[in-house]
């Protein structure tokens, strides 16, 4: 079994290399490549999550505090299976024409992002992920540039100074938590995090944030966020809503047990996700370009997931995993469903889709099931989300945000049900739909939402695994640090 | 010594810092990122030297004193990754400047975009 782990890494950017060969060759074994890859990813990381669950690789032999180590415990296996999922659906059903990972050039760039972006879930090693972290900019760059026209380079260049920016501050960071510890392995971070002064402390970890901050978009590190949504070519903007952002949640979801022991960096914390959140919702009620509009309410979800992780306890941990996972698929949804709509009317503007689900009937039913869930519509999964978060505020004391999360919430339903009301509307034109089989990775998102939506039992078991190996560092650093303990 | 290394290290990263504030062309923001980039690398090497150690690399003359004690090997493994990965990056920006260039004629970002643009 130890082997599948490092396979999850290695293989797409194996796949990466394998496509330079095929490049004179037709689309469709690039397709094939990726789709096995990512299908392969998938159906892996699901076997072991649901066989035994943790399991621990030390690269080159090295015992853990000293060498690289990759962790799949039931945290981190169940986000692994995620992006590899929605990769999958990016590879198989995206990759004609519209998203532009059909080329060689693009699809090698795709496979080297989903393995930095396995890598940055995988690993248990601080430097390690900031290696990640630059792979899956590096690739993300290219990718937002290849739209080709104006927004791209400007969202591609603004990103590249906002990351770059970023970066630079995680890695002063890493180096002085290193200067500090004497340690970069995140399980042995956990254990000597203590003994580090407090002013220290917070430096190190603020500026260590700064980069799961800027992947999570959350404010001010979402400047980039606008123009590269609406640049992208559109399997990149899946893979910016629903895999980078996930990616930051899942991060800032494992580092949950040493914030947890500075309550004044998440006393600063707190405000900071609020106000991204307030800032994100309004610029998305403000917007009419549908791409830049999923954008903004991609950074508000995720300040909501940071707010839900602030708020702590068992229960924040479990909202903070369950809103992540229902936003990456009822993004990976809006994405799919807005790239439809926008090769059917040839507009990006949401004004402009009234009266579609005369033309795109099952098209406009995914768009409200997605939107709603996202939303947190009782009967969606979202909902759930949504409702533990603020059982867990609650439990927090933490009435004031609580507040303004209910009254996000309804602005969120607002712009969301005014899209869903323009394309209900009637109307005399006759736009055919076109690129239809992009709706097809839709429906099956759809049917996960709708399935975990009425039944959330199915997976709360899975959810509450990782729960427990996320909120106690105790039981981390003794799957990592077995021998030593 | 360690003081005056720390300091000059973070000056250094300060200055980048305050160059891709304030700078408008987009080869001089790069140019800021890459003079922060070495300002965080000096860092990282300060951390793991020490004046009296030698060269991390092991020797034939292992069993002497002097072999022994070298300074931490990591931080300079972390650097040279670093520098890479900036290298990296530095190029990607470039090629992409460029592009921009090419596009547009000018090598500043206008304010006008960052407001909504028109329609794709």
């Amino acid at each position: 079994m130890n082997t599948y782990l490092t396979l999850l890494i290695i293989l797409p950017v194996f796949a990466a290399f394998l496509m330079y060969f095929f490049r004179k060759a037709d689309n469709w074994i690039n397709i094939a490549i990726m789709s096995f890859v990512t299908l392969f990813g998938t159906v892996s990381s699901l076997v072991m999550l649901f066989s035994q669950g943790s399991e621990v690789v030390a690269l080159g032999g090295w015992k853990p505090p000293y060498g690289i180590v990759l962790v799949g415990d039931r945290l981190s296996l169940i986000f692994v299976a995620l992006i590899y999922l929605i990769t999958y659906l990016i590879a198989q059903f995206g990759g004609i024409e519209r998203t532009k990972v059909n080329d060689h050039k693009s699809g090698a760039l795709f496979m080297l992002l989903t393995a930095a972006a396995a890598g940055m879930i995988l690993t248990g090693d601080l430097f390690n992920f900031f290696v990640f972290m630059e792979l899956a900019a590096i690739s993300s760059y290219v990718l937002i540039a290849k739209g080709g026209c104006r927004s791209s380079y400007t969202g591609a260049l603004k990103y590249i100074f906002t990351g770059g920016l970023a970066s630079m501050l995680m890695l002063l960071g890493i180096g002085i938590l290193y200067n500090t510890t004497g340690t970069l392995n995140i399980a042995h971070l956990m254990l000597r995090i203590g003994l580090v002064g407090d002013s220290l402390r917070w430096l190190a970890l603020g500026l260590v944030l700064c980069g799961i901050l800027l992947k999570m978009e959350v404010f001010p590190f979402n400047l980039w966020v606008p123009e590269s949504y609406k640049g992208a070519p559109a399997g990149m903007k899946i893979v910016l809503g629903s895999i980078l952002s996930t990616v930051g949640g899942y991060t800032l979801i494992r580092l949950y047990p040493i914030l947890i022991q500075n309550p004044g960096l998440i006393k600063m914390l707190l405000p900071l996700a609020l106000l991204s959140l307030i800032l994100a919702e309004l610029a998305a009620y403000r917007e009419k370009h549908i791409n830049r509009l999923l954008g903004y309410s991609s950074a508000g979800q995720m300040a909501l997931v940071m707010l839900a992780i602030l708020f702590g306890g068992r229960m924040g941990i479990y909202a903070a995993i369950f809103i992540v996972i229902a936003h990456a698929l009822a993004k990976a949804v809006l994405f799919f469903v807005g790239a439809h709509f926008k090769k059917s009317t040839d507009s990006s503007m949401w004004e402009s889709y009234r009266g579609l689900s005369k033309t795109s009937p099952i098209g406009a039913v995914l768009f409200t099931v997605a939107a709603l869930s996202l939303t947190g519509i009782p009967g969606m999964m979202g909902f759930w989300g949504k409702l533990s978060m603020i059982g867990a505020g609650l439990a927090s004391a933490k009435y004031f945000s609580i507040g303004i999360i209910l009254i996000i919430t309804i602005v969120e339903g607002v712009y969301f049900l005014r899209i869903s009301g323009t394309l209900y509307q009637s109307n005399e034109s006759d736009v055919k739909a076109k690129a239809s089989y992009l709706l097809i990775p839709a429906v099956i998102l759809v049917l996960i939402i709708v399935l975990i939506g009425f039944w959330p039992g199915c997976i709360s078991k899975i959810i509450n695994g990782g729960v427990s190996a996320a909120e106690r560092s105790s039981e981390y650093a003794k799957l990592v640090l077995d021998y030593l303990l | 010594m360690f003081t005056i290394l720390y300091t000059l290290s973070l000056v250094l990263a300060l200055i980048g810092i305050f160059g891709m504030i304030s700078q408008k062309n987009l080869i001089k923001i790069l140019i800021s990122l890459n003079i922060l980039e070495t300002g965080v690398n000096l860092f990282l090497v300060t951390a793991g030297w020490s004046a009296e150690a030698n060269v991390p690399i092991i020797t034939g003359k292992l069993g002497l004193p002097s072999a022994v004690n070298f300074v931490d090997p990591l931080p300079q493994a972390l650097v040279l990754t670093s520098i890479v990965i900036g290298l990296g990056v530095t190029t990607v920006a470039l090629a992409l400047i460029l592009r921009y260039y090419r596009k547009t004629g000018n090598l500043t970002l206008e304010p006008s975009e960052f407001q909504s643009g028109g329609e794709r």
